[in-house]
């Protein structure tokens, strides 16, 4: 029960964060809900993209994991209006993971396979703050909830 | 006076940077700074490009100040196209030293004393590398 109490506390505690930016490339379209799926480096990409920014995420404390790191990049995909996230890469260290990968758009329709791929969960709805800065404007980073 | 100024103003952004990059020219073409758009791929070769040199960027900070620093050195070769053929974050232990203040005096005689003491901090370095390409008229 005492166990019980302390976990709950830990998690409520949200000793964690996950820290997202990107460098626009190309043309951003309002933030969706769609799944998008990302493909790490490696894997065979589709060919039928347009890139649209460099995205990065870092996760620290409890969000120091190669799932939390994926999952910034596809929230930050989703955010630019990205359908997917191609060669991604996730470099671990000793208290934080980064990811970085190339959000893209489809440009005929979804590759074949893009379901399929790994890492492709439907993305947590996006803040209605987050709407996508014009083409060439910097963001600051953005800290998804802890 | 204005020349020693300007080093001044350099030496101190330089000191403060948190991007560092550099640039070699590969080719025996040589051309002005490209003063128009620079484009970027982290995934694919322009077609018909002639690569012009290669690049290297670093920083600590994050993506949105690294890969302006990219179009800066690809447009310096005088290219027009940036192909990102890696980038990817490195981890490195540092030790450095943090100074602090705190009350050590009496309630009548009041004082302020500093203390130092080291930290250990895991610092991420996001990298960059690839070449520079001219895709247009020259």
């Amino acid at each position: 029960m005492r166990l019980g109490a302390l976990a709950l506390a830990a998690s409520l505690c949200g000793c964690g964060t996950t820290m997202t930016a990107h460098a626009l490339t190309g043309r951003s379209l309002p933030a969706h809900r769609r799944a998008v799926p990302v493909f790490l480096v490696g894997q065979a990409p589709p060919s039928n993209y347009e890139e649209v920014a460099v995205v990065q995420a870092v996760g620290r404390g409890d969000h120091a994991d190669d799932g939390h790191a994926l999952e910034g990049l596809r929230e930050e995909a989703a955010s630019l209006g990205c359908d997917g996230v191609l060669a991604a890469r996730v470099d671990v260290g000793s208290t934080q993971v980064a990811a970085v990968g190339v959000a893209v758009r489809w440009v005929a329709g979804p590759p074949p396979g893009a379901a399929r791929a790994p890492w492709s969960q439907p993305p947590t709805p996006p803040s209605p703050t987050t709407a996508p800065p014009a083409v060439g404007v910097r963001s600051p980073w953005a800290a998804t909830a802890p | 006076m204005i020349a020693l100024a300007f080093a001044l103003a350099s030496t101190l952004t330089a000191a403060c940077a948190t991007v560092r990059s550099s640039a070699l020219p590969t080719s025996s073409l040589r051309l002005a700074p490209y003063r128009g758009a620079v484009a970027v791929s982290l995934t694919r070769d322009p077609p018909g490009g002639v690569e012009l040199g290669r690049f290297e960027a670093t920083t600590y900070s994050t993506v949105d100040e690294l890969i302006p620093e990219v179009i800066e050195r690809v447009a310096g070769l005088g290219g027009d196209f940036a192909r990102v053929d890696e980038i990817g974050t490195r981890f490195n232990w540092v030790t450095r030293p943090v100074t602090s203040s705190y009350n050590c005096g009496s309630f009548r005689y009041p004082m302020t004393c500093t203390r130092t003491y080291m930290v250990n901090e895991e610092v991420a370095t996001l990298r960059a590398v690839g070449r520079a390409f001219r895709v247009g008229p020259r």
